[in-house]
């Protein structure tokens, strides 16, 4: 799957990161500030920048760039 | 500054932002946010971090669902008797929440947001038709912080957060997912509004207030040019944009009401413009509702600066609203400590640009502000009056001035705080109190704090000197004097000073103390200890001697 790369500088700034470090395979298991708090303002975060509403039952799974990466472009395409 | 936080919503999510957008306006700002569930363990734990942090300010923001639990989503669960009785529950509650804060941090401001109506209640239209529906309960609780304002005066401030909702859309203030998730009602797009809100207040409480509003003439107070269009082609009153600078001229009308001066500051030739003034029929701010007015073709800056020297106060405690950018800009320029507003769009947005400026906002109104604009009309006639006598002894005669002298009267300790901290000019050391301050000077038996009203032929001046005295056994030494500008140049500081001797006198004090500190602004004061025969026996100390003889003055004073 491709990383959209305007996803990709979003994630990486939220995190304080190179954009190198972040790819389709980062996640809450290897990024160490992705607790459960920062998770929540990441997808208001995303949410604001794709002027996109996550559910409810959607948002405890976006926890890692591929996941986030799908449902965008479920809902965009 | 220190800020504290107790809120019933989890605000974690947000706090960072809050800290980044207050720290564009406050660099000083420490902020305390209690951890999430904990903010009514935080008021009765006295030892717990919010009694460590030693706040200036509290904000309490809690929700409505928390003071009433499940009871908010199953409302038929309780009888009409038991939900009346949640009534009597819920305000016990909340008498129980503000006696401990006011009495547990007595030099702290404490700030209660009033709660919201809700819409989306389970019972729908069925809760306004049913005894003690929710909304109900909600009124009657938001009437009961009234009462309890009522009861702590300025130790409890009320914040309209409902005002704040209503304003932003009910619909569009929550996000139910950031709830369920994290705790925290407010949708992402409400921030910036409670920010600025939450901020709102926290300026009211901690900078000066704005003393005086300037404005233009043309097109600012009417719509049109009274140079080129003449007196029945200007627009106001009437229907449309007309109707709209006659609400213009009420809002501003309101300040002066609230004891901020009004002026006026416009580029005309003086007998059109004051044809308007006094002859229009929609003219709203008559000609005495000015306290001065500038109608020439000097430019803007000087007539600000002599606009303030008339009224004795500073140049940055004035707001100038003009249309005109390149006005706005040059005063803007040379004088950056005023407040410019550059007025844009129609008047309607006038008043909305005026009703937002925070400088002008205020939580207190004394009776001293009621009636100052009064006060300072009655100061034109004394000077009216002043100009007829060529000896100051026998205008002076003339004044019939009465002093009204008080010792530690608490009914004045809002006044006599409010004096320490905006009197500049004629104020010998510029100590700034808190009401709490004074309530404890007049009660630790260590000091005696006077205050002196003044009236005279043409009417009450109100409380206008104050002195705190520090009373040890061997000398008594003045930490406060100051004067209000108002009466500058009547002698009331002799007559307050020699109560001051004569009180020592008795006492058989033999030394009397005072200290002079220079700021920019009280060069007023400076002579004060050396012309009432003190000698300087340091830096900034002055003494005097007694026995003394008192001093000369022609105010007769009244003391019980």
């Amino acid at each position: 799957m491709n990383l959209d790369s305007k996803l990709q500088t979003l994630i990486a700034e939220f995190f304080n990161k190179d954009i190198a470090d972040i790819n389709i395979d980062s996640s809450k298991d290897n990024i160490e500030e992705w607790d459960s708090l920062e998770h929540i303002k990441l997808v208001l975060e995303i949410e604001e920048n794709y002027s996109v509403k996550f559910s409810l039952d959607v948002i405890p799974n976006l926890t890692s760039v591929q996941a986030i990466q799908e449902e965008l472009n479920k809902i965009i395409l | 500054m220190k800020i504290a936080f107790l809120t019933s919503y989890n605000s974690d999510l947000f706090k960072k932002k809050f800290e980044q957008f207050l720290s564009q306006t406050y660099s000083n700002c420490e902020i305390f946010w209690n951890s999430y569930g904990l903010h009514e363990q935080s008021v009765f734990n006295n030892t717990g971090p919010l009694y460590k942090f030693e706040p200036d300010i509290i904000i309490v923001h809690f929700e409505i669902e928390w003071l009433f639990g499940d009871f908010f989503y199953d409302p038929l669960s309780l009888s009409d008797l038991d939900r009346n009785n949640k009534i009597e529950e819920t305000k016990s509650k909340l008498n129980l929440l503000i006696n401990v804060l006011v009495d547990k941090f007595p030099k702290t401001k404490i700030v209660f947001e009033n709660f919201i109506q809700r819409s989306l209640l389970k019972l729908g239209t069925l809760d306004a038709n049913i005894n003690f529906g929710i909304n109900e309960i909600i009124s009657v609780l938001n009437n009961h912080l009234f009462q309890l304002k009522k009861q702590f005066g300025e130790r409890l401030i009320i914040h309209n957060y409902a005002d704040l909702v209503l304003t932003h859309g009910r619909i569009n203030f929550f996000d139910k997912r950031l709830y369920r998730l994290a705790k925290n009602s407010f949708a992402a797009s409400f921030y910036t509004t409670l920010f600025e809100h939450y901020s709102e207040i926290i300026n009211i409480l901690s900078s000066p207030r704005k003393k005086c509003i300037v404005v233009d003439l043309d097109n600012t107070l009417w719509g049109g040019v009274i140079g080129q269009d003449g007196f029945d082609k200007i627009e106001l009153g009437g229907f449309g944009s007309g109707e709209a600078y006659v609400q213009f001229q009420k809002a501003l009308l309101n300040f002066y009401r609230k004891g901020i001066f009004v002026a006026v500051c416009s580029k005309n030739n003086y007998d059109d413009a004051l044809e308007v003034i006094e002859k229009h029929p929609d003219m709203i701010l008559q000609k005495q509702f000015f306290s001065s007015l500038k109608i020439n073709w000097i430019d803007k800056a000087t007539n600000i600066k002599s606009i303030a020297k008339d009224l004795n106060i500073g140049t940055d405690s004035i707001v100038f609203l003009d249309d005109n950018p390149a006005e706005c800009e040059l005063v803007k320029q040379q004088m950056p400590e005023v407040e410019v507003v550059n007025l844009t769009g129609d008047p309607d947005n006038y008043i909305k640009q005026l009703l937002s400026l925070n400088s002008l906002k205020t939580v207190i109104i004394t009776e001293e502000d009621l009636s100052r604009n009064i006060m300072h009309s009655d100061d034109e006639k004394r000077k009216d009056f002043s100009q007829s006598f060529t000896n100051l002894n026998d205008y002076y005669k003339s004044l019939d001035m009465q002093g009204y002298v008080f010792v530690n009267d608490q009914s004045q300790t809002s006044r006599i705080a409010q004096l320490t901290q905006k009197t500049n000019q004629f104020n010998l050391t510029t100590k700034r109190y808190s009401v709490e301050d004074i309530r404890k000077f007049m009660s630790d038996n260590l000091h005696r704090v006077y205050s002196l009203k003044l009236t005279d032929k043409f009417g009450d001046n109100g409380i206008v000197l104050i002195a705190i005295v520090n009373i040890k056994k061997e000398e008594w030494f003045i930490d406060t004097f100051l004067m209000s500008c108002r009466v500058i140049g009547r002698q009331a500081e002799t007559a307050l000073l020699n109560e001051i001797i004569s009180d020592a006198l008795k006492e058989n004090i033999s030394i009397l103390k005072g200290e002079f500190i220079r700021s920019k602004k009280n060069a007023p004061a400076e002579e004060f200890y050396k012309n009432h025969d003190f000698k300087l026996i340091n830096d900034n100390i002055w003494e005097l001697r007694l026995p003394q003889n008192l001093f000369n003055h022609y105010i007769t004073i009244n003391r019980d």
